[in-house]
């Protein structure tokens, strides 16, 4: 059985151990290491990627993250 | 920078020649010009160009008419070299919806509606405006058709008229409010009554409607930071948008991480036609209401029609972070604000409320409770308030060469709405520009606190004086049964394909398949399954990247058709004639050859097509009375078109195999809109239920493909003779329908539904500043009918034009064009409408003379290319109709050409 403090305890670990993985990353990543980074299959979207955003706004109940930005009503 | 030389040296040119009396015009032309562009860095330079322009003394030897044709064309190079066309895409996309499980009725007589279709367009134009600057041009349309749920009531609520369900009026429950409905034994004496509480979907057929929607942004960029800002709006029959948004973006940590930040504002106008007043709705709660949305009653085209009308606001806010965590990993975090008010509910959308009364009448067949049912639409509080959550892991997997990214997101809402989204993308490189990504969603979200089937509370019906439902006494102030606010969960898979090539061409496709089920929620208690349905998404598209275009070869084109006439190479001068074609006007096809040296042209040509005012018969006005006594054949017409706009964008791509020979693929997507006016002394007839009275008609989507060649037959120094030779395929669709479920007019089809050809025969010369041409073309149907079961007339088509280039970079044209369209054979074999002259078949083609007035500009920087941009404006000479037709009032051409 878990207590509700080595519970916490347990999330604090992960989140250090979450923000040391990033605090780390910042300092070893130099421009010319990133080029896996830059590649078209970390950079690129599919190209319909806007079309099916805009079906999922007017097929779901929640707006999205570019809600406020046209659309029209795809009240059909 | 080439380019942007070749830009600036062609500028100075111009500044030269420039006449000192034009400054004050040139200078006010190119500041409104730039300051449209949004870029006021050029639009200085350019004034400052212009003050220096003002110390050299003026060229003075031309004609005044050529000064005054150059004068107007000054003002372009402001605009034309301020901005650079870098990248341009184009993408088609269609939608289909299946899956439902639809009522049929008690004997199974109700008719399955059409499935709900969207084709959708997309255009974009990305431009270079400074080094840092760029303004980007999105246009998007889409057509949709078909049927959508409008209420969901329990079968025992339900009647079926013909061949459609339709909500009863009343009905019977249990003491625990089961609906009940007839069994076996029918409605006589000897009935009995059944439980059905199985809740169903009744659609409704709607007019096809087309949405088209205007985006610009400009950004900015600074070493570490970024900003765009922009604008735009979106029209529909019944929705308009005004829309602005800015971001922000902001490089830390010598660019590990990078902050974002967005604002973004949407005004949005509702003018829903609800179509006629119909007995089985009572919009009450909205009719002539004081404030907020508001349901009126209007005449039009002497047909009373409801309208729903109202307007609402959404503002939305995000803050984003991606860091970069390792040499293969990056992660996103984002939050996103959304407030929306005003006018929030879906206006086709109703809901039943069923009161069952407890008292009286006395309880029927063994205990049954009568109960009144109101179909009513349906009410969302007048606020919403969402805030979202998103995370995102993107990771390099350097073995497959293959990008991940997983995205989780959350929100929540005050109506009640929680949701999830979870997202897997697996970007896999292949090598040789090959990129192909399956991916995967889930989605899964609550109910809305307000969202029911249909609401059924077990007391006397609230009635007021009038003997009306009393909306401020029902139980509940909200209710909605959009399925879009049901509970459910969503699963998709999909697949996007792209291929990028060296020349900076990139051609992808793309196909979804969507699952939305009660039964897919996350945690269960998902809405019953009546609301399931799937959907099908294809993509297709092409973007080119001109920055990515290897460079130009060496006096392709310059010398003969941007840059002044010099002296060349024989070679050289064979292939001057052959593009004497570019500079044809931009409602020609067929005009243009390629070589070998830029063996690929991609072209974007867009038409729009007017017509309005008088019906012709032959060539003069008709009266209303000779409309309806002759226009419709055996029957009168109680219609008559009073416009009809046609607009048509066509991808058309080009391929030198040789010297002699181009072979040419054409795709188009076509829309037309049409309004109906009655015909004096006509009967009104009003149509059925569903929101778009049957007044005004669109259609969108493909229409035919062509392929083809063209063959060069002769060629000297100034001029060149070919050949061309297409096939229409006919992918476009011949099945359009009216909400009615019946054939829309011939004249509304997107294609021909024939096997065409397309044969022609072009003349074009070149010398000095002169150009001219003639084609001869025609297109001739293979077959008799197809399978709607008529075929378009044969069209015979002589054109011949001439024209000067004005300017390095600039022409002008003038050319006439005789047309013979034959009327179209056959008929439908199918039910269609048979109101108005556009019905008929013996009503299309005739005989036309049509002026054309075109403009050609090289694009700026393109010089050694020739990339062109043309407008070519159609006036209507003369008219000579087959039977009864609307004039036409011009038609409208633009025509990209990007030479690879």
């Amino acid at each position: 059985m878990h207590t509700t403090a080595s519970r916490w305890r347990k999330a604090r670990a992960i989140l250090l151990a979450g923000l040391s993985a990033v605090l780390c990353a910042c300092t070893t990543v130099e421009p010319w290491e990133r080029g896996n980074l830059a590649t078209p299959q970390m950079t690129e979207e599919p190209a319909d990627r806007t079309v099916r955003d805009h079906i999922y706004r007017s097929r779901e109940g929640t707006a999205g993250p570019a809600s406020a930005r046209g659309g029209g009503c795809g009240c059909y | 920078v080439a380019a942007t030389d070749s830009c600036k040296a062609d500028k100075r040119r111009v500044d030269r020649r420039d006449p000192p009396g034009a400054l004050p015009a040139r200078k006010l032309l190119v500041v409104l010009v730039e300051f449209a562009l949004g870029s006021l860095r050029e639009s200085l330079r350019a004034r400052a160009r212009a003050r220096r322009a003002a110390a050299t003394p003026p060229a003075g030897s031309s004609s005044p008419a050529l000064r005054a044709l150059t004068l107007a064309a000054m003002a372009l190079p402001g605009m034309a070299c301020a901005a650079e066309l870098e990248d341009a895409h184009i993408q088609y996309s269609g939608y289909k919806e299946g899956g439902r499980n639809l009522w049929r009725g008690p004997n199974g007589t109700v008719k399955a509606p059409p499935a709900l279709e969207v084709q959708s367009l997309e255009l974009g134009l990305g431009l270079r405006l400074g080094d840092r600057t760029r303004l980007v041009f999105d246009y998007a349309q889409d057509t949709w058709s078909g049927a959508t749920p409008i209420l969901s009531a329990p079968e025992g609520f339900l009647t079926v008229t013909g061949a459609s369900a339709y909500p009863a009026t009343n009905g019977l429950v249990n003491r625990q409010l089961v609906p009940y409905g007839i069994g076996p034994g029918g409605i006589g004496p000897g009935g009995t009554r059944v439980p059905q509480p199985t809740v169903w979907n009744v659609m409704t057929g709607a007019s096809a409607e087309t949405r088209r929607q205007f985006d610009l942004t400009l950004s900015q960029e600074w070493d570490e930071a970024a900003l765009a800002f922009g604008g735009g709006i979106s029209q529909e029959p019944d929705f308009s948008s005004y829309f602005a948004h800015l971001n922000g973006q902001w490089d830390l940590n010598r660019k590990l991480t990078t902050l974002n930040a967005g604002l973004s504002y949407t005004t949005s106008d509702i003018d829903a036609n609800l179509g006629p007043p119909e007995t089985w709705i009572d919009y009450g709660q909205y009719r002539n209401a004081a404030s907020g949305p508001s349901i009126i009653t209007v005449a039009r085209n002497g047909q009373l029609v409801q309208k729903f009308v109202g307007d609402r606001e959404d503002w939305s806010a995000n803050l984003g972070l991606t860091q970069v965590l390792s040499r293969n990993s990056t992660l996103s975090l984002g939050l996103t604000y959304t407030h929306s008010s005003g006018f929030l509910e879906n206006p086709y959308k109703l809901v039943m409320l069923a009161f069952a009364n407890p008292a009286t009448p006395p309880p029927l067949f063994g205990g049954l409770w009568a109960t009144r049912l109101f179909n009513v639409a349906e009410s969302r509080p007048d606020t919403r308030s969402q805030w979202a959550v998103n995370a995102g892991l993107s990771h390099y997997v350097a073995a497959a060469r293959a990008g991940l990214h997983f995205n989780l997101g959350y929100a929540q809402d005050d109506w009640g709405i929680r949701s999830q989204t979870a997202e897997l993308d697996w970007n896999q490189g292949l090598g040789r520009g090959w990129l192909v990504t399956p991916r995967v969603r889930y989605y899964s979200q609550s109910a809305a606190d307000f969202y029911q089937p249909y609401f059924i509370w077990g007391q006397r019906v609230p009635l007021n004086a009038a003997g009306t439902l009393n909306f401020g006494a029902v139980p509940v102030q909200y209710y909605s049964s959009d399925y879009r606010l049901s509970a459910f969960g969503a699963v998709s898979a999909g697949l996007s394909l792209s291929k990028r090539f060296e020349n900076g061409l990139t051609v992808q496709a793309g196909a979804e398949y969507y699952v939305h089920a009660g039964g897919l929620k996350l945690g269960g208690g998902g809405t019953a399954s009546f609301a399931d349905f799937d959907y099908w998404m294809l993509s297709l598209g092409l973007g080119v990247d001109l920055t990515a275009r290897p460079s130009a070869p060496d006096g392709a084109h310059a010398e003969h058709v941007a840059g002044p006439a010099a002296p060349s190479s024989s070679n050289s001068a064979k292939r001057h004639a052959s593009h004497a074609g570019l500079l044809a006007p931009a409602g020609l096809q067929y005009a243009h050859m390629l070589d070998r040296s830029e063996p690929f042209m991609v072209g974007y040509r867009a038409m729009l097509g007017l017509q309005s005012g008088d019906v012709l018969r032959g060539s003069t006005p008709a009266t209303d009375a000779q409309i309806a006594a002759n226009a419709c054949g055996a029957v009168e017409c109680s219609m008559a078109p009073s416009k009809i706009n046609m607009t048509m964008h066509m991808l058309d791509l080009m391929y030198a195999a040789s010297d002699r020979v181009s072979l040419m693929a054409m795709f188009q997507f076509v829309d037309m809109d049409m309004d109906m006016r009655m015909l004096d002394g006509a009967v009104v007839d009003s149509g059925g239920h569903g929101h778009g009275a049957s007044m005004s008609q669109s259609t969108g989507g493909l229409g035919d493909a062509g392929l083809g060649a063209l063959l060069g037959l002769v060629r000297t120094a100034d001029q060149a003779l070919h050949l061309g030779l297409a096939l229409s395929v006919p992918i476009g669709s011949v099945n359009e329908t009216t909400s009615s479920d019946v054939f829309t007019d011939y004249g509304m089809q997107l294609g021909s539904g024939t096997w065409d050809l397309v044969p022609s025969l072009t003349y074009s010369g070149l010398r000095g500043r002169w150009f001219w041409g003639a084609q001869l073309n025609g297109v001739w149907r293979t077959s008799d009918a197809n399978d709607s079961g008529y075929a378009l007339g044969d069209m015979f088509q002589t054109t011949a034009w001439g024209g000067m280039r004005l300017t390095s970079w600039m022409s002008a044209s003038l050319r006439g064009v005789y047309t013979v369209q034959n009327s179209i054979q056959g008929e439908y074999n199918g039910t269609h409408t048979t109101s108005s002259p556009t019905d008929f078949p013996q009503n299309y083609g005739g005989r036309y003379w049509d002026l054309g007035l075109g403009l050609s500009f090289a694009l700026p920087g393109s010089a050694p290319r020739g990339d062109r941009i043309s407008f070519e404006w159609l006036q209507p000479l003369s008219q000579d109709v087959n039977g009864y037709q609307l004039e036409r009032t011009g038609s409208a051409w633009l025509n990209l050409s990007l030479a690879f």
